[in-house]
């Protein structure tokens, strides 16, 4: 059932590529029949993903060790794809903006295709991560990510449709297959006001889990702290955007760099900075 | 003075220069390892370097004094802030402006004029009331002015309105309830052998220090749990473990629970979680004389001691002060247990003769011929090392302030789902009679997404001036 679910995520992968080019032909062409069929992509795309992760959900089940998939860095890269996936399409049909696969799907693409090189085993949970809490948890923290992904995508957009506006380069294909920048910036701000609310009860689950397991809601540890500078960021995004009133580049700008944070939280953190990892720890002295 | 302190201290700029400030120090932290021993940072950075760092307060940057200040300053800006508009905001909810002022018509927007020549204003009222109706707006006031005409006033999302103070507050309860649990509680651990009893909590935060509870807590039983294998035989990854406790208040059993990982136990807002466990091993360590005649064998754990007394009946006591092990040398010359196996056993003893300095010797199990005794009569050698006693650890924490915390998340949570997702729109409309006619006025205003309301303002418009036309035929 593991060996199904990783054919699956493979298929899942191929499809979001293919997706990818269809956007792109729609982007050029503006066929109202093609924009559908890279919607249909896209869709096919999510339900193989969906089943995958029920095969990997069921398997774990079936190794006794019965756990929802995202909690190493295999299982939360196929969610954290899904999510996204899921997200751009939620947006997509609210927003009526298909122009943004194009920068979307390959993100997906591209997370499926990492974990292709990673081990797809299931790893029993140490004591402290068996909690509802975690659960929670880990997918109010990705659907927060994902749409910061999603929003990244358009603030890129937005700026090179601005950089070429100013530069007068590549006007016709560009003015034709972007959209308006003003459209863009407002759909960038709305992907972060879906964003914020589901990481700021990322981090409040996040603490509510520590709480029970060892008795500190906040212990300021690496991934703790990078997980509270990005919502720092896009907090600080919202407050030039919605109150200060902040346009246009600066806060296309901070809303990259958010994404940054982000993806620096979910991967640089744990590769590249020294954890504390309370739990796990046998202690052989006794004072 | 105070206006311009006021300003500066309510302004969104602060606000932001803060965020930023805040998330760009807050990566400090996270490259320097907080909270270690000053030996570790000293090797790392050098003498000087070291120094300075300190001074800035790198080692314990969350708690130094400029990184509170900054979130001081976060808190008094949104304290002042919300404070300067809340009697505003209030005022807008509490005694809605009906009749509109010819200022503030020139200035809201989104706005339309609509000219009717149906014969009265009350007919007019009737259209424009279930043109408003039926747009889900409905009308909450009217007023009727005897020069004009009249006035009409509906709103929806009050709450939105006041979702900016209850978002906002919620982050100085959470403020708050940070300081009262750093002033009021505590944080630390204790190791309790099954079958015993303990009541002084090594402290973490704060200094190392000890504190004594008022009660003891005994550890009736431990057991880990551990993740089978395909065959159905256990790993050595541990699945769950598992501590029963007592409490024991003035001498009588009060409580008892069973704690496992992520299920404290809490008596009188003390929680003692499941944190950790071990097992300390049974050392014997063997003694003679200088000359080499046997005195005896001894037992004891690490941080245990033992007494002996020679034939001439002088006393000795040994403290097994530490116990290594996989006894090496690292790469600072310090001397470090390699691992939790048994390869180099090595044991530091402190020996106190009755009328003497006392004196500290090593031990080693792999080396039996090399007994030590430093300067005493006695030779000392690690003879045998024997399967220990199990230990629960556990984290012992009170954090007063916890309850605030979680109010303030919650309202948190509530408050930006409200911010995002429930405008407060006003509408008003003025028909006024022109003798002949009447010409109406709609102006709306909303605080958030002026899109989609300017959307729902035009079919508004189109649907009255629809209605109008139907009346007038
Ligand atoms: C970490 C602290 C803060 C958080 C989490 C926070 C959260 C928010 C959120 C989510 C919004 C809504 C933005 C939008 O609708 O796009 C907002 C708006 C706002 N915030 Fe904050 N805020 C914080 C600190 C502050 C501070 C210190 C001030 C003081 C100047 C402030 C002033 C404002 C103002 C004026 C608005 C606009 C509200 C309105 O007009 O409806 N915020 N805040």
């Amino acid at each position: 059932m593991l060996g199904l679910s990783s054919k699956f995520f493979g298929a899942a992968m191929i499809i979001y590529i293919i997706a990818t080019l269809v956007y792109l032909t729609y982007l050029v062409i503006r066929s109202e029949k093609i924009g559908h069929l890279a919607t249909l992509t896209t869709l096919s795309g999510l339900i193989i993903h969906t089943t995958a992760l029920a095969l990997r959900t069921a398997a774990s089940y079936q190794q006794g060790i019965g756990q929802p998939p995202f909690t190493n860095l295999y299982s939360s890269m196929v969610f954290f794809s899904w999510a996204i996936i899921l997200t751009y399409l939620i947006l997509e049909f609210k927003f009526k903006q298909k122009a943004i696969g194009v920068f979307v799907t390959p993100i997906a693409f591209i997370l499926l295709a990492v974990t292709t090189l990673l081990s797809n085993q299931i790893e029993p949970l140490v004591p402290a991560l068996q909690s509802n809490w975690l659960l929670s948890h880990v997918v109010t923290c990705f659907f927060g990510y994902a749409a910061f992904a999603v929003a990244c995508g358009i603030s890129i957009m937005y700026l090179v449709r601005v950089h070429c506006e100013e530069k007068g380069i590549g006007q016709g294909i560009v003015l034709k297959t972007l959209p308006p920048s003003e459209l863009l910036d407002e759909l960038a701000y709305k992907a972060i006001v879906i964003g914020f609310p589901f990481l700021t009860i990322g981090i409040i689950t996040g603490a509510a889990w520590a709480n029970y397991a060892w008795g500190t809601y906040w212990s300021w540890d690496p991934k703790e702290t990078w997980s509270l500078i990005t919502w720092f960021v896009y907090a600080a995004f919202l407050h030039a955007r919605f109150a200060a009133g902040w346009k246009g580049k600066r806060t296309a700008i901070l809303s990259i760099v958010g994404f940054l944070f982000v993806l620096f939280t979910y991967l640089g953190v744990s590769w590249l900075l020294p954890g504390l990892h309370s739990y796990a720890i046998i202690n052989m002295f006794i004072k | 003075m105070v206006k311009k302190l006021v300003r500066f201290f309510s302004s969104l700029k602060l606000t932001i220069s803060l965020l930023i400030i805040l998330a760009l120090t807050s990566i400090i932290g996270t490259v320097i390892q907080q909270q270690q021993n000053p030996a570790i940072y000293v090797q790392q950075f050098g003498k000087s370097t070291y120094q300075i760092l300190k001074i800035l307060g790198f080692f314990d940057l969350y708690h130094s004094w400029w990184f509170i200040t900054l979130l001081a300053l976060l808190a008094l800006n949104l304290l002042v802030c919300s404070l300067r508009r809340l009697p505003r905001d209030l005022k807008l909810i509490l005694s809605p402006k009906v009749k509109i002022t010819d200022n503030e018509l020139k200035s809201l927007r989104p706005q339309e004029k609509i000219s009717t020549n149906l014969p009265s204003v009350d007919q007019t009222l009737e259209v424009v009331l279930t043109a408003l109706k039926n747009s889900g707006f409905g009308c909450h006031h009217k007023v009727k002015d005897e020069g004009v005409g009249w006035y009409l006033f509906s709103e929806r999302g009050k709450l939105g309105r006041l979702a900016f103070h209850i978002t906002h507050l919620s982050i100085i309860i959470i403020f708050a309830g940070a300081i009262i649990g750093a002033a009021k509680g505590f944080k630390g651990f204790i190791n309790i052998f099954e079958g015993e009893k303990g009541k002084f909590i090594t402290l973490q935060s704060g200094g190392q220090g000890m504190r004594e509870l008022d009660f003891e807590v005994e550890c009736k039983k431990f057991e880990v749990i551990y993740y089978q294998d395909a065959t159905g035989n256990p790993t050595n990854r541990p699945k769950d473990y598992k501590s029963l406790l007592a409490i024991h208040d003035h001498g009588r059993e009060v409580l008892a629970k069973e704690i496992e990982v992520n299920s404290p136990l809490n008596y009188h807002g003390i929680y003692f979680y499941q944190s950790s466990f071990g097992e300390i091993p049974r050392l014997t360590i063997t003694v003679k004389t200088r000359q080499g005649e046997p005195i005896g064998s001894f037992d004891v754990w690490e941080g245990g001691s033992f007494r002996f007394s020679d034939q001439n009946g002088q006393q000795t006591q040994v403290t097994l002060l530490r116990y290594f092990p996989d006894f090496y040398m690292n790469q600072n010359g310090q001397v470090d247990s390699r691992s939790n196996v048994p390869n180099n056993p090595a044991a530091f003893l402190e020996i106190k003769p009755a009328n003497d300095q006392p004196q500290q010797t090593w031990v080693f199990y792999r080396f039996p011929d090399f007994p030590h005794g430093g300067q005493t009569d006695y030779r000392f050698s690690l003879t045998s090392i024997n399967s220990g006693k199990k230990f629960t650890g556990l984290q012992v924490v009170r954090d007063p302030g916890v309850p605030l915390v979680w109010t303030g998340c919650i309202i948190l949570i509530i408050g930006i789902i409200v911010l995002f997702s429930v405008p407060h729109e006003r509408l008003w409309v003025v028909i006024a009679d022109k003798g002949s006619g009447q010409e109406i006025m709609i102006i709306g205003n909303t605080n958030k997404n002026k899109p989609s309301f300017q959307g729902r303002f035009a079919q508004i418009v189109t649907n009255l001036k629809s209605d109008l036309a139907d009346r007038t035929k």
